[in-house]
């Protein structure tokens, strides 16, 4: 809740000890003082400073009902922040809109005000709140049913006149996988507002649509939070479960109207535009105060020059978290993994924690922790009784566990976007907050360490999906064709409705009653409908590429479930012999029973972990568009529609911490075939021949380029690293390649004279919509990639640009370059100069 | 074809050569190979002369009788009309206490799926009645049209309409439900949330499931076990949507001929099974045929608040029964549970000893015996060194560590009144010893 008028619990004097004491650790951290032993040379590689912003206050909009007025001000909100005026105005004159505001800046009352207003004004409203997890809409119902209380009590108080007599009892109920059997009923009746996810909605909600008749006939608000959750394969899917959705409302004669927020990304209004298909208001001029906030970038010392390998920056985090919990400030640590979300916690709590059984200062907190203990330690949080907690991205949503002071990223994670909620999440109104997000020696965590323009001048990310996909839509038009008969004139997304239909009947799947035939019923409607036993929602997961999957079951003592692991990455990571890491125990698969979808592991005690080599081979079906310049060296970067064979052959050990390879093992696994789209490179042999360099280096060059590519790919896509997967072949001869893990096969050697060609697909059958963005950002995919391996400071290579030396050879950062050059119609130049080239290079 | 078919193909799969008729191998049909949308005829002009029905307002309905001198199984349809007749009073008892009453509206669906949603038909509404005469009615309402649902609906809306109550089988969980989605799909009322419901399924269970025989305790069963009716070249349930998809995309009736049959010999069952159950609920525990049936009779009774007639019934059941069986232990413990609501604890006591004293008495029960005796000796007849030895036995069988406890502090608790009477006990004889 904003609490604009309420005074800071903490008082001057806390508040501005508390200025002193972060201004105090900054100063050791990013001081002045560069001499200082335990702050070498570029260590700290960007300061910023976010000037402090004081709210911007308007009055409640006459129209508001008294009766929400009051109720607001009965808990301390006497005005509106601008951006929640705006919100309510867009909501109350039916426009569509997207609100795209800082953590802690009041964003959900931008949506409840005018649900609420709505339905006291016509209690036979409804509305509908989507939330990409369970755990965040019981975090909204606890707040929506005390505002609805309080309500319900100052309505009946203060009533007078007209108002007497209409008491405002409105239900809010959560309906999700965890709701009783038995309570259900009662919730289609009774709920106003229906608090649930996209899960639920597609799989218990639409397909059951006559028994919520009365939600679909008066439903006015439909509230999606956290929009920026729904890229990529789950956005896609969301795309059309609101087309199933709109549908319905259609049906029973309604047009609610969306309201979404989201965080920061570059397109929240042209995501919230092609998710639900609606033109959007975007609400993005933030009203509330902001406290001055300092953004550090802290990338750790190189201990090795020329194997570029830096310090830990475990270690990193925790001794700049030390500096902040000394000085009794409170914080929030992000981790990259639940492994290292442990780690750190076990540093933290070495560190500040004296006897163990004593109250618990430092806390871990992610996925696999059971309720009631993350509601412990989110109460400790808001309390202070917890002065730090280490935190996967599980934290990162907007989970109310009050404003800390600090918030200490260990890696970077992975998108702008991210980066700024997870900042987000230190940041009181009135006082100083920090922000430090200290690099990982992984090449995007390097990019962006010594880019920090890239970072704070850049826009964020897009988000990317693609509803169109024709796996994805297909399933949905069945499920849409089980809740409601397709007429022939209907459509439903980009492709042809009707043909699609016309293949599903083929299947015995759907069926055009009255179609052909029936000249002597004119009077009814060709329609399809519907005509098998299945439920075809329960065939389609929203969450990941198929509902089939592969369950891990741990044989150390008795037999039980430990995970599961979807289908596509199951045999790289659930492999013969290849550790698998929960809750930071290790376990070592023992048998794949492919065919059963089920590996059976036993728990082990090691020192490595390991990772897969998959071979990927990628032939061409249908090339979408082609760019080329004039210029005869130049790039061809292409789009199109690809088909990808990929087997495991064998796979690494890695040791912890020193990522050293300790040793390997060959496979033989079935391979995995897709069709998707692909962005890809062609390198004209003219180039290859230009370089001057023997065709092992040459080799060498491409498998260095393609690693950094990839990263550079995943920064431009603001996509995970394994939505994208990469690939090189040789023209014409297309048998062998290399997959992402597996930079060198010393099998394929270049000739000559061959152009060489670079894919980076979409690893999700059928594409999810990234290859022609890529597409478009080709030059930028360039020049960034370029920059990346320039801008390193090791000598020939390391995992930070080309990869690890042991994987390239000792010519893979040079040649890279000079392929790069070559490409963008840099005249060949001398390695050194080029280097001197890239720092002016605009970006 | 065009490019997106292609794409397609490679998604869907390519055409199945009788996609018409999925499972097609499985039903015999001498036109098993129509062409697809080959003759999708209006409803008037459909083949549908095979089912013996006609139209009435738009809707396809077949209507059969079963005369009262037809034989079904055992009985005549006239005998289980009047044995229905009889006991027609009693339905209450088996309908959760809602007023049930004549004319019983026998009722089952045929529906395209099992798994409820928008997406699944109720595509014959199966309605039976018995008529003056004693003779047996079928009313098949056939959705020839998935577009004429809504006419089907508000015709079997009036069928709902004359009736006193539903009868169904397991159709408080599937068939009602089902049906009320439809309505509510089409905006009709639903006047089955109205009407008195007995569903014979869970009451059929307790009287006449056999361990062994009859596992799922079908209809089926049933009626073989029940009526000694047996059924010749019935359709398999799981058939039947196939066979309906199939009359949809073809036009093609007959592979629906047995469907219909199948549909009407469910509702014949349905309503014998109904009428030896509510004849039975009627003449009581004298009329048992076993312990089993008896037994069952009580827990309607104890159901429906009839405590009397209950243990009555257990007591019988327990009678009946042979000594060592199940049943015979489980008729005595609803009689202690009986005798017990009843505050005749008296009773309750000996029905708890003759359970422990029974040779096949599980553990559980033998605890709650032992544990029911502790509390009756402690605190009613005050015969502590018995309740004592009661507690102790409650130990001996293989206790969780909770009830352990509470069996552990119930003898510290004897423990301590004993010690406290034998300190009064000396101190009254000191007393008495001071005085005289």
């Amino acid at each position: 809740m904003p609490d604009a008028s309420a005074p800071q619990t903490t008082g001057l004097a806390a508040r501005s000890r508390r200025d002193g004491a972060l201004d105090a650790a900054l100063e050791r951290l990013a001081g002045l003082e560069r001499q200082r032993a335990d702050t070498p040379d570029h260590h700290v590689t960007a300061v910023r400073r976010l000037p402090a912003v004081p709210a911007q206050l308007v009055p409640f909009p006459a129209v508001l009902d008294p009766r929400l007025r009051r109720a607001l001000e009965s808990r301390g909100i006497s005005q509106l922040y601008t951006h929640q005026a705006d919100a309510i105005e867009h909501a109350l004159a039916g426009r569509h809109a997207v609100i795209v505001t800082p953590t802690a800046s009041g964003k959900t009352l931008c949506y409840n005000a005018p649900v609420l207003h709505t339905i006291l004004q016509d209690p036979s409203a409804r509305a509908l709140y989507l939330f990409p997890t369970k755990a965040l809409a019981q975090d909204q119902l606890a707040e929506l049913q005390g505002l609805c209380e309080t309500l319900s009590a100052s309505g009946l108080a203060g009533a007078g006149g007209a108002e007497r007599g209409v008491s405002p009892s409105i239900g809010v109920f959560t309906y999700d996988g965890d709701t009783p059997q038995d309570a259900r009923r009662t919730i289609r009746g009774r709920a106003h507002l229906v608090l649930s996810n996209p899960d639920m909605l597609h799989s218990g909600i639409l397909p059951h649509h006559p028994r919520w008749a009365k939600l679909f006939e008066n439903l006015r608000y439909v509230i999606i939070d956290e929009l920026h959750a729904y890229r990529g394969v789950f956005g896609s899917h969301l795309c059309n479960v609101l087309r199933r959705l709109r549908r319905i409302c259609r049906h029973y004669g309604s047009n609610p109207v969306f309201l979404c927020s989201s965080a920061t990304i570059a397109n929240p209004r042209e995501l919230a535009e092609r998710l639900t298909e609606q033109p959007f208001e975007l609400v993005d001029r933030s009203g509330a105060p902001r406290g001055e906030k300092f953004f550090v970038f802290v990338n750790p010392p190189v201990v090795n020059q020329q194997l570029g390998i830096r310090r830990s920056y475990l270690s990193e985090t925790r001794r700049i978290s030390a500096e902040f919990l000394q000085r009794n400030l409170q914080l929030i640590v992000f981790a990259q993994s639940r492994l290292a979300t442990e780690i750190l916690t076990t540093y933290l709590k070495d560190d500040f924690e004296d006897v163990p059984g004593g109250p618990e200062r430092i806390r871990g907190y992610r996925g696999g922790y059971l309720p009631n203990r993350r509601r412990e330690i989110e109460k400790g949080l808001r309390q202070g009784a917890v002065r730090a907690v280490v935190s996967t991205n599980a934290l990162e949503l907007g989970i109310d566990i009050g404003a800390l002071d600090v918030s200490v990223m260990a890696g970077y994670p992975g998108t702008i976007a991210a980066t700024w909620q997870r900042a987000g999440r230190a940041g009181r109104r009135a006082s100083r907050s920090a922000a430090v997000m200290v690099a990982s020696s992984a090449p995007l965590d390097q990019f962006v360490v010594r880019n920090p323009a890239y970072f704070f001048d850049a826009s964020p990310e897009r988000a990317l999906i693609d509803p169109d996909n024709l796996h994805i839509l297909v399933d949905h038009i069945k499920c849409a064709a089980f809740e409601l008969p397709f007429t022939t004139s209907e459509s439903f997304g980009r492709h042809d409705l009707q043909e699609i239909l016309s293949l599903l009947a083929e299947q015995g799947l759907v069926h055009c009653a009255g179609a052909n035939a029936d000249l002597d019923a004119p009077h009814v409607d060709a329609e399809w409908t519907w005509t098998n036993e299945s439920y075809p929602a329960d065939a389609v997961s929203l969450r990941s590429v198929s509902s089939d999957n592969f369950v891990v079951i741990d044989t150390t003592d008795e037999t039980r479930v430990i995970g599961e692991t979807d289908f596509t990455s199951g045999p790289s990571t659930l492999h013969p012999k290849a550790i698998y890491i929960v809750e930071a125990k290790l376990y070592q698969v023992e048998k794949l029973d492919f065919e059963g979808r089920k590996a059976f592991v036993r728990a082990i005690a090691c020192d490595y972990y390991t990772t897969a080599i998959t071979y990927t081979r990628v032939t061409i079906l249908d090339t979408f568009a082609e760019s080329a310049h004039e210029n005869g060296y130049d790039a061809i970067a292409s789009h199109g529609e690809v088909h990808v064979v990929s087997r495991v052959v064998g796979f690494k050990k890695i040791k912890f911490y020193t990522n050293e390879n300790v040793g390997s093992g060959e496979l033989d696994l079935p391979e995995q075939q897709m069709h998707t789209t692909a962005y890809w490179l062609t390198i004209p042999a003219s180039v290859m021949t230009a370089l001057p360099c023997a065709s092992d280096d040459r080799l060498d060059g491409v498998v260095g380029l393609s690693f950094a590519m990839r990263q550079v790919a995943q920064l431009l896509l603001m996509c995970d690293g394994h939505d994208i997967g990469i690939s090189i072949s040789r023209c014409g001869v297309r048998e062998s390649g290399f997959g992402p893990d597996a930079p060198s096969n010393p099998e394929s050697q270049l000739p000559n004279t061959e152009a060489v060609q670079l894919f980076v697909y979409d690893n999700y059958p059928g594409g999810i919509g990234f290859s022609e963005p890529l597409f478009r950002m080709h030059e930028e995919l360039l020049s960034a990639t370029r920059r990346l391996i320039a801008d390193c400071e090791c000598e020939s290579g390391c995992p930070g640009c080309v990869g690890p030396i042991g994987n390239t050879g000792p010519f893979a950062k040079v040649t890279a370059l000079r392929i790069l050059d070559l490409l963008m119609g840099a005249p060949a130049l001398p390695a050194d100069a080029c280097t001197a080239d890239a720092e002016v290079t605009p970006f | 074809m065009t490019a997106l078919s292609d794409r397609l193909r490679r998604i869907i799969g390519q055409p199945q050569p009788d996609a018409a008729a999925p499972p097609a191998s499985r039903i015999p049909t001498a036109e098993s190979q129509i062409p697809i949308e080959s003759q999708i005829p209006n409803p008037e002009s459909r083949p549908l002369a095979c089912l013996g029905g006609q139209w009435q307002d738009d809707c396809f309905v077949v209507e059969r009788r079963f005369d009262r001198d037809a034989v079904y199984g055992r009985e005549t349809v006239g005998a289980l009309c009047t044995r229905l007749a009889a006991a027609a009073e009693e339905a209450p008892l088996v309908a959760g206490g809602q007023p049930a009453r004549p004319p019983f509206l026998f009722f089952d669906l045929e529906t395209t799926g099992l798994s409820g949603g928008a997406g699944t038909y109720a595509f014959l509404v199966g309605c039976a009645w018995f008529d003056d005469d004693g003779a047996f009615v079928t009313r098949q309402y056939l959705l020839t049209r998935i577009a004429d649902e809504k006419r089907l609906l508000a015709a079997v809306a009036g069928e709902l309409a004359r009736a006193g109550a539903l009868v169904s089988f397991n159709g408080k969980s599937f068939d009602a439900p089902v049906l009320e989605t439809r309505y509510l799909y089409h905006r009709l009322p639903w006047a089955g949330g109205r009407l008195p419901h007995v569903d014979v399924l869970h009451p059929a269970r307790r009287f006449w499931r056999d361990e062994q025989e009859m596992a799922s305790c079908s209809l089926v069963s049933l009626e073989r076990q029940i009526l000694g009716a047996r059924r010749v070249g019935d359709v398999p349930g799981f058939e039947i949507p196939a066979r309906y998809f199939q009359f949809i995309r073809s036009g093609e009736a007959r592979p629906l001929v047995a469907v219909l049959e199948h549909n009407r010999l469910d509702l014949l069952s349905l309503a014998g099974v109904t009428a030896r159950l509510l004849s039975l609920v009627s003449r009581g525990p004298v009329a048992a045929k076993d312990a089993r049936e008896a037994l069952a009779l009580g827990r309607v009774y104890a159901r429906a608040g009839l405590d009397a007639r209950a243990r009555d019934a257990f007591q019988q059941a327990a009678d009946r029964a042979s000594a060592s069986g199940a049943i015979r232990i489980e008729s005595l413990h609803a009689l202690a549970l009986a005798w017990r609501r009843a505050r005749q604890h008296e009773h309750a006591a000996s029905c708890w000893r003759e359970l422990l004293a029974a040779p096949a008495c599980p553990p559980t029960v033998a605890r709650e015996a032992t544990d029911a005796l502790a509390i009756h000796h402690e605190h009613r007849l005050r015969d502590l060194a018995s309740a004592k030895l009661f507690a102790l036995r409650s130990l001996e069988w293989g206790v969780r560590p909770a009830s352990r406890a509470a069996v552990q502090h119930r003898l510290a608790r004897i423990q301590r009144k004993m010690e406290q009477r034998a300190t009064a006990g000396a101190q009254r004889l000191l007393t008495d010893a001071l005085n005289s």
